[in-house]
């Protein structure tokens, strides 16, 4: 894959369609994001990681393909062999990698930004106006604030003034506060794809938890002296039920046995710096046609299960704001 | 005049002025007794007004003399409160600096804590793993594992 004739932008997302609703939330995102970056001429390409499919399932890359014909030649997927879940995992009770998946995606994306969100995603319309702008520089992490769209929020194709109002939202967002303009940053990071391969992607050494590796991303940018800027708009989220924000203070006490892991690790305290195979490099690739792409397991492809010295601490940042770091 | 001056005796008239003398010579005594006697009160009530007088004077040296006592004192305290107070502004920087030194310390000290958490919690997650690896091996093939 030549990155040289790449897009401008590759949207890198991860998602596995087994019955709780992703296929959806995917299909009605991709059709309202793909209409608004094609309205404003934006090159783009859709970077799908199907981490662990069930096989009972037909896979979102075909859904996409039957479903949004228009989207043909823009999406790339890579679907990730069961085994790599089963030999990377270090906490059964998470069953979904997000990150790891999203690894596979940045490692192998062609655009020359990329920016990491998630499959229920709507872009609204300061994003498309940076997008279309072009007006981002590199070594700058863009950033966007979260809304949460009500729960039984439901329209495929949602036009600008559903999405906009304000009874539509679950709450008015959290602003994102310097110096990591933290909050809901795995639905939205946008960064040139050089120094997001520099930094080696998400931790790929700490994999006991989803939650916070997306926040453990920012922190080992800001230790590596990029700057942040808010995009001054926000994105959309559609909210289902299982969600971490709607169903983390169900582990309250117990929040060693939450399918997202442990919220309370020290992802504002550490950081990592990940093994050069980060993203399954060295895992075997199969065409199978039509942009999809296998990723046959192989030992060789697997990081070692445990790599302490991988785990370091953060660069302080001289003359600029130091961010609150030792939780317990 | 001359015969009866002889005989020792004076014309009437000579003798009412002499008695008229005599009586205004009287009174006058009267007024000056009265008024020896005025003196010598108000010379009593002088004496009195004197006393007390002198008695505030006593007083007032007494509750000067305190007063001095008093400031005396205050100047002492406040020459030794100034003497701490310049020991203090002489070991303020310092302090600042230990703390400044202890803070540094305690940073770091966590920062290593939360490495260690986080490396620690790789490790039993990975024994977790490890172990449930071994427990599904052995489940499955008992007599390989025997072996």
């Amino acid at each position: 894959m030549n990155a040289a004739d790449g897009p401008l932008i590759s949207l890198v997302v991860t998602g596995r369609n087994d019955g709780y609703g992703v296929r959806d939330r995917l299909l009605d995102t991709l059709r309202f994001n793909h209409r608004e970056l094609s309205a404003r001429g934006i090159s783009y390409e859709y970077v799908l990681t199907e981490w662990a499919p069930d096989p009972k399932w037909p896979l979102l890359a075909d859904l996409i393909a039957d479903t949004l014909p228009e989207t043909h030649g823009l999406v790339t997927s890579y679907i990730v062999d069961p085994a790599y879940h089963e030999t990377l995992t270090m906490n059964p009770r998470v069953p979904y990698m997000d990150y790891l998946a999203k690894n596979v995606g940045i490692r192998r994306a062609r655009g020359r930004f990329i920016l990491v969100t998630n499959v229920d995603i709507y872009f609204g319309r300061r994003v498309l106006d940076l997008l279309e702008s072009r007006a981002f520089a590199p070594r700058t992490v863009y950033r966007a604030v979260r809304c949460d769209l009500k729960m039984g929020f439901k329209h495929e194709d949602p036009a600008w003034d559903v999405l906009e109002d304000p009874d539509n939202l679950e709450a008015p967002p959290r602003p994102l506060k310097q110096p990591l303009l933290l909050g809901g940053s795995g639905d939205f990071v946008l960064l040139d794809r050089e120094t997001f391969c520099e930094l080696g992607g998400y931790n790929e050494v700490y994999r006991l938890a989803r939650v916070g590796v997306d926040a453990n991303f920012l922190v080992k940018a800001y230790a590596s002296g990029l700057d942040f800027v808010d995009v001054g708009g926000p994105v959309y989220h559609i909210n289902h039920a299982g969600s971490y924000r709607l169903s983390y203070e169900a582990y309250k006490g117990q929040e060693a046995e939450a399918p997202w892991g442990d919220r309370r690790w020290h992802y504002h305290g550490v950081v990592y710096d990940n093994p050069p195979t980060w993203g399954l490099r060295d895992a075997p690739m199969r065409d199978l046609g039509s942009g999809r792409w296998r990723l046959d397991f192989s030992w060789d492809a697997v990081p070692p299960l445990v790599d302490l010295k991988r785990i370091v601490l953060p660069v302080d940042r001289v003359g600029r704001p130091q961010p609150k770091r030792y939780k317990k | 005049m001359g015969l009866l001056q002889a005989l020792g005796l004076v014309p009437s008239a000579r003798l009412a002025a002499a008695n008229e003398r005599l009586r205004k010579l009287e009174s006058k005594i009267e007024t000056l007794s009265q008024k020896l006697s005025d003196a010598q009160a108000d010379a009593r009530t002088w004496q009195v007004k004197a006393e007390e007088a002198r008695q505030r004077a006593k007083d007032v040296k007494a509750e000067a003399a305190r007063a001095l006592q008093r400031a005396d004192k205050a100047r002492a305290e406040i020459e030794k409160e100034a003497a701490r107070a310049k020991k203090r502004a002489v070991d303020v920087p310092a302090l600042e600096h230990r703390l400044d030194g202890a803070e540094q310390d305690l940073a770091a000290a966590r920062n290593h804590l939360m490495a260690i958490e986080v490396k620690l919690d790789i490790l039993e997650g990975a024994a977790a793993v490890l172990d449930r690896r071994t427990r599904t091996l052995l489940s499955r093939s008992p007599q390989d594992a025997v072996r």
